[in-house]
């Protein structure tokens, strides 16, 4: 005997006609119209189930509201732009930049256990911010646009003056090819600023790239020593406040790191580029 | 006259249905994720209650899923099953690690009642997730076929009583559930393979 025709399986699937004798000969030889039965009556089966699940009641809306505030805190709700935007080549005449340190590769073993002075006011800040973004994006729930990212205040552009000597910051082993930037110390109101520029650091998908301060006097010891002055936004050039307490002649060499997004506020080990103060 | 004769075996197939803001979605256009909750909101919530006993954690469920699903959302690939289907194995894979939770924290705080996770599981949640596919899939059925199905389904009419109740010819309609079945079951094979409980080891957001 041939095998089932197509329409035949189906009505037969839907129960609403029987085997008959030859036809239950068949599918007692044939695997595959065997087959071919079974998942069709599986699919039946699940037909008939789909009658009430055709007008399912939403979620209630405060879901809605957390999955928001949820992205808006954790700021990844659109991919994280480029650290720099732009390309243009530091305008530095090269003597004028200080001559990079070789990378210490002592400091990068074992940073993340030796991490301990640690980012305070910075932690502080973000969770203001944060905070900040959970009720702007709860607070805008009846439009239609979400605030995904928490931006912060227009401040002034930040820039190396012509005054200031720029270091310049070398890409280490890991770091994304063409990577590389510039940072000077600038006051700013009395406050010492680090600017920070970089370039060609791509967005990360599940990451920020961070600035640190190491303190150079401590990488040949047990433990290094390192001040975060926070994630690196969008802007070409950051603008980072160094506490007025840090001793730069010790935390002198600039660290640029990629951190995951792993809730650890502790340094990851990968840094990117170094260079040091003068 | 001849114009309007169209061939009546093509469109045959088609697992979307998300077409156009499934791209916008994977591109991150906000405006996608919105539309993705209001249209798959209602099946991952359901997914997740029917898996959980507390709302609570089904609500908690549904957000981690759409969280998840838009932080990972380049992983979504429709080339390899539904959007639905991507969320739903999602949800699915929440809903088991929010009773492992449970059982967790029962084990912690009440070591002596407690329960084994299995029995925690009122409903496998991967027929749930089939069950939805399946249902998805029916309300993109063209309106005719999927009249037909249902009269099949929730009615239990035979085709002779769908053809008398629909005036459709007999021939049609043993052709509209011949097709629409076939369309059930290969989005449901298609979904449930890559994002079910037969896909092991099912990459994608978590």
């Amino acid at each position: 005997m041939s095998h089932l025709e197509p329409e035949r399986l189906v009505l037969l699937a839907l129960g609403e006609e029987t085997l008959d004798q030859h036809e239950t000969g068949h599918l007692d030889t044939c695997g595959r119209c065997r087959s071919e039965m079974a998942e069709l009556r599986d699919v039946a089966g699940l037909g008939r189930q789909t009658q009430r699940l055709r007008d399912l009641p939403p979620p209630p809306e405060h879901v809605w509201q957390r999955i928001r505030a949820e992205l808006a805190a954790t700021d990844r709700a659109t991919p994280p732009p480029p650290v720099t935007l732009h390309t243009d080549p530091p305008s530095v005449p090269a003597s004028a930049g200080v001559r990079p340190q070789p990378a210490p590769t002592a400091g990068r073993q074992a940073p993340r256990r030796a991490a301990r002075p640690r980012r305070h006011g910075w932690g502080v800040t973000a969770a203001v911010a944060a905070a900040a973004a959970v009720v702007a994006a709860v607070a805008a729930a009846g439009g239609t646009a979400l605030v995904l990212r928490d931006e912060p205040a227009a401040s002034p552009a930040a820039a190396c003056s012509a005054g200031a000597p720029r270091v310049s910051l070398e890409a280490l082993p890991g770091a994304p090819p063409g990577a590389g930037g510039y940072a000077c110390l600038v006051s700013v109101g009395g406050e010492r600023k680090l600017v920070v520029h970089a370039e060609g650091m791509p967005a990360q998908p599940d990451g920020d790239y961070e600035a640190w301060l190491l303190d150079s006097t401590s990488l040949q010891g047990p433990g290094l020593r390192m001040q975060a002055l926070g994630v690196m936004g969008a802007k070409a050039d950051q603008e980072l406040t160094v506490p007025g307490a840090l001793d730069l002649s010790k935390f002198n060499i600039v660290d640029i790191s990629a951190e995951p997004h792993d809730g650890d506020a502790t340094h990851s080990g990968r840094s990117l580029l170094r260079g040091t103060l003068p | 006259m001849a114009a309007t004769a169209v061939s009546s075996t093509s469109v045959e197939h088609s697992t979307d249905g998300d077409d156009g803001f499934a791209d916008l979605f994977r591109a991150g256009d906000e405006r996608a994720l919105r539309q993705a909750y209001e249209r798959y909101g209602p099946a991952v919530f359901h997914l997740a209650a029917r898996g959980l006993a507390s709302t609570t954690d089904a609500e908690d469920v549904t957000q981690a899923t759409f969280v998840a699903a838009w932080l990972g959302r380049e992983s979504f690939d429709p080339s390899r099953g539904s959007m639905l289907g991507w969320l739903l194995g999602i949800a699915r894979r929440k809903v088991v690690d929010q009773i492992r939770a449970t059982a967790r924290d029962d084990r912690i705080t009440d070591s002596v009642r407690r329960l084994a996770p299995a029995d925690r599981v009122e409903t496998p949640p991967d027929r749930v997730v089939d069950r939805l596919v399946v249902a998805d899939e029916m309300a993109q059925l063209p309106g005719e076929q999927r009249r037909v199905l249902e009269l099949a389904f929730y009615d239990d009419l035979t085709h002779p009583q769908i053809a008398a109740v629909t005036g459709l010819p007999l021939g049609t309609v043993k052709s509209h559930l011949r097709r629409g079945m076939a369309r059930l079951r290969s989005r449901w094979e298609v979904d449930g393979v890559t994002f079910g409980a037969r896909a092991a080891g099912a990459s994608g957001a978590r």
